[in-house]
């Protein structure tokens, strides 16, 4: 049985070692990328991993030489309940495995943390929706034992909005011995434009103590519709008085606009540069990019992230 | 509106499920008009539906309304007689998320929306061939098409299903309505449809708007 801790720790710090160290750059877009690499519309990326392995090492390739130190694997929608929709439930372990693996090669020599990248099922739990909570639950569960056995530094829960799926994928990183668990929430600006909410009306303070009752080790926050990089300091600002856990935020390059019959996000790295500082001020410890982001936004945010671990500003 | 029916209306908007159904289930019990009942539900639903434009209500709490709607729609129906229930549907909409787009929470909440509204609907699913929405307006002559798509990408699929649509002769006797993902004006002038919703509730508004009673 392989001692995943002691083997993170002889090649590197663990990575909530080195989150309370210095802060850690994370990567940018996966799916944007897809497409731009011709992932056709309704096609299964996560396929990719087995199909053109070499299409998902280049992008993360990308934001390992733009100076990224945390990928997340190309395993978002890689659970069994979102792979029955493609025909593919019996590709869990491929997908999920080929994930790390690419990760890991993307790194090379270099030094680097790779989680392990669950989403959403794609529905509701029932009352609402059709799934069980012991469906995500083994859905979930199975997937991140692959993960883990496959040498994931921790696991990424992304992009949720409900805390009881929420909940349960943490239960499943937990159960499967995930080193480090990080849950990011995606929130949406509501109808007034004053608050950030999930769509399943999650506030941010609600979501930050439930991550930390739930046994999280960082709380994140992920894409989100109407929320831009500034918005996303607000966030991080209420977790921060909501719960005690370090921090980490995945802001959208901006928010899509139509040009010339195709959807957009324009926000350079220049733009995302005023904002990241007010992230990191507001006690971010991995700062990634989401949808949108290329490499050259990475780029700018290890620049940005070296001149404060320069200036050593940091209290934590 | 008698005591009874405010509190009941009252019960439903503040989402206190089991009392709302034990009130509804009494006064059916006690012989009150199951059409006037099923008129104060809509009433509540329009007040679930005002909260949640508001932001004050999310999507569990829309969900949890439909849900009491259904419950007390499902014992108040068997006691309508012929003559007083009309029991004909409000209107037919053929609803699927566009080719290339996988997304279904959004679809299968205004699905349910409408049905709890009083409308038909012939829901097509997910990943929707551009084939399948042309068949079914044929087949089932709606008054509304809704077209659903989460991804940015989706608007072309959209567009060119309401381009087949014009194609095929079919699109001068239906409205086409979009939604699903972060969609305005400039979207829906895109995609070539008549008006775009934000959510469940602004879909049933236009399906009101355009099938009137």
């Amino acid at each position: 049985m392989l001692d995943l801790n002691s083997m993170a720790e002889n090649k590197h710090n663990t990575l909530l070692d080195a989150i309370v160290q210095r802060p850690l750059v994370g990567d940018g877009a996966m799916g944007t990328q897809l497409h731009a690499a011709g992932l056709e519309l309704g096609g299964c990326g996560e396929h990719w991993n087995v199909t053109h392995p070499d299409r998902v090492l280049a992008i993360q390739r990308g934001y390992v030489e733009a100076g990224a130190d945390c990928l997340i694997t190309q395993t978002f929608g890689a659970s069994s309940i979102n792979l029955t929709r493609y025909g593919l439930a019996d590709s869990v372990e491929a997908i999920n495995r080929a994930g790390v693996e690419i990760a890991r090669r993307a790194f090379g020599n270099r030094p680097g943390y790779v989680l392990g990248g669950m989403g959403p099922f794609g529905g509701l739990l029932k009352p609402l929706g059709t799934v069980t909570a012991e469906e995500a639950r083994a859905a979930f569960g199975q997937q991140a034992a692959v993960l883990v056995a496959a040498g994931v530094d921790g696991i990424i829960i992304e992009t949720q909005t409900s805390l009881e799926e929420l909940g349960l994928a943490i239960e499943a990183a937990h159960e499967a011995g995930a080193p480090c668990i990080v849950g990011s929430v995606a929130f949406d600006i509501t109808r007034n434009g004053l608050d950030a909410r999930t769509m399943m009306g999650v506030s941010p303070e609600k979501a930050a103590e439930f991550l930390q009752a739930s046994g999280a080790h960082v709380a994140a926050t992920n894409c989100g519709t109407g929320i831009d990089i500034e918005w996303m300091e607000k966030i991080l600002t209420r977790y921060r008085k909501a719960c005690n856990l370090p921090l980490m935020a995945k802001p959208n390059a901006g928010n899509p606009v139509l040009e010339g019959g195709r959807w957009v996000y324009k926000q350079s790295p220049q733009e995302m540069a005023a904002g990241l500082e007010k992230l990191l001020d507001a006690g971010a410890r991995i700062v990634g990019a989401c949808c949108g982001s290329t490499a050259a936004h990475i780029e700018l945010f290890r620049a940005i992230v070296d001149r404060r671990i320069a200036r050593q500003t940091y209290s934590r | 509106m008698d005591d009874k029916s405010k509190q009941l209306c009252q019960q439903i908007a503040d989402m206190q499920e089991e009392d709302a159904v034990k009130l509804a289930r009494e006064m059916l019990d006690s012989g009150y008009n199951p059409v006037k009942l099923l008129g104060h539900c809509r009433e509540a639903m329009e007040l679930v539906g005002k909260r949640y434009a508001e932001g004050e209500y999310f999507l569990p709490e829309l969900m949890l309304a439909g849900e009491m709607l259904k419950t007390i729609g499902d014992m108040a129906k068997p006691l309508i007689t012929q003559d007083t229930s009309g029991g004909k549907s409000a209107g037919t909409v053929v609803l699927g998320t566009v080719q290339g787009d996988l997304h279904d929470i959004g679809k299968n909440i205004v699905t349910f929306m409408l049905e709890i509204n009083g409308f038909k609907v012939i829901d097509l699913g997910i990943d929707v061939p551009i084939a399948n929405f042309i068949e079914s307006i044929k087949e089932h002559k709606p008054q509304v098409v809704g077209l659903s798509g989460f991804l940015t990408l989706a608007f072309d699929a959209m567009k060119s299903t309401v381009e087949a649509i014009k194609e095929a002769g079919l699109r001068d006797n239906i409205r086409i309505m979009i939604g699903g993902g972060q969609v305005d004006e400039t979207i829906r002038n895109y995609t070539g449809a008549d008006a775009f919703g934000l959510n469940a509730m602004e879909a049933v508004s236009l399906c009101k708007q355009w099938i009137p009673a």
